[in-house]
């Protein structure tokens, strides 16, 4: 197990480079309980990564994939 | 010649993907006509249709337009540059498209369709389950491995605590017996740390025949607690 320190970026790990909108699976996981998204000291992403994050989360939400508020 | 190659480096074309929620009252024989309708105006604008994927009707997160459902179709193109605003604004014109996203793709980008992402979904809860088995089989080996730690070492302990307690019994009734078969053990060992240092110096034999001695004088008193039994500790 990593320590919450040492972790690190699941895209990173996993090269994903593209975070699409249509994954929502994937974006859940950086959706809080109130639909917000889940600030990077909590998911632990890199800055590069979770501005893609994001902008995909946004997309879903233009598209009412995802809701703005719950 | 000139005007022809400059027209041809200045329209540049990209690929896009269009995400579109059609009516739900329109079913899917309508969504299709409404689709080739929005085809046609795309090829007229110079662009071309790679693949289409329906993914059906979905409940909507939030009230668009006093609908709550809504059929979504996944559309993949290239366009003109130029031409992208006209085709946004088309969409945003048509009745029956209640929200679209035009969006840029990526170099090596490949759609998966509605199902691949269904069958990744089942697939990863899948692991997941699997995992959770994993840690809770583990958890249990770990829990018993350990209550097995701790119940070892207390049987012995209560066993060996038993045997005192009869040797202590049996020490209370015959005293004499028992000491008689610790003694010689501890003579020997005497004997063996002495032996060997022997031949070098003198004044150790001195202290091996005052131990001697003392076994001497131990055994004489040992034998006449043996003659007289009467004696109780």
């Amino acid at each position: 197990m990593p320590t919450y320190k040492h972790r690190k970026c699941y895209f990173c790990t996993n090269q994903i480079n593209y975070v699409d909108y249509k994954n929502l699976h994937l974006l859940r996981k950086y959706i809080s309980q109130y639909a917000k998204i889940v600030p990077r000291y909590y998911s632990g992403n890199c800055l590069k990564h979770q501005k893609r994050i994001a902008l995909a989360v946004k997309n879903a939400r233009t598209i009412a994939l995802l809701p703005f508020v719950r | 010649m000139t005007e022809e190659t400059l027209q041809e480096t200045t329209q540049r074309i990209e690929k896009y993907e269009i995400m579109l929620i059609f009516n739900s009252d329109l079913g899917e024989e309508g969504v299709k006509k409404e689709l080739s309708e929005i085809k046609k105006n795309i090829v007229a604008e110079g662009g071309e249709v790679f693949t289409e994927d329906f993914w059906g009707t979905r409940d909507l997160t939030y009230r668009i337009k006093k609908q709550d459902q809504g059929f979504y179709v996944v559309v993949n193109l290239t366009l003109p540059t130029e031409s992208v605003k006209e085709i946004e604004k088309m969409l945003n014109l048509n009745p029956l498209v209640i929200r679209s996203l035009l969006l840029k793709t990526p170099a090596n980008y490949q759609l998966k369709t509605f199902e691949e992402y269904k069958t990744e979904e089942e697939a990863i809860k899948k692991e997941e389950a699997q995992k959770k088995e994993e840690e809770a089989q583990e958890k249990k080996e770990k829990f018993a491995t350990r209550t097995k730690k701790i119940e070892r070492p207390e049987p012995k302990k209560q066993k060996e605590e038993k045997e005192e307690k009869v040797e202590k019994v049996k020490e209370v009734e015959q005293p004499v017996e028992v000491k008689e078969e610790k003694e010689p053990e501890e003579v020997k060992k005497s004997e063996e740390t002495t032996e060997p240092k022997e031949p070098k110096e003198s004044p150790k034999p001195k202290a091996k025949k005052s131990t001697k001695s003392k076994l001497e004088e131990m055994d004489e008193k040992l034998k006449s607690i043996i003659d007289n039994p009467d004696i109780t500790l």
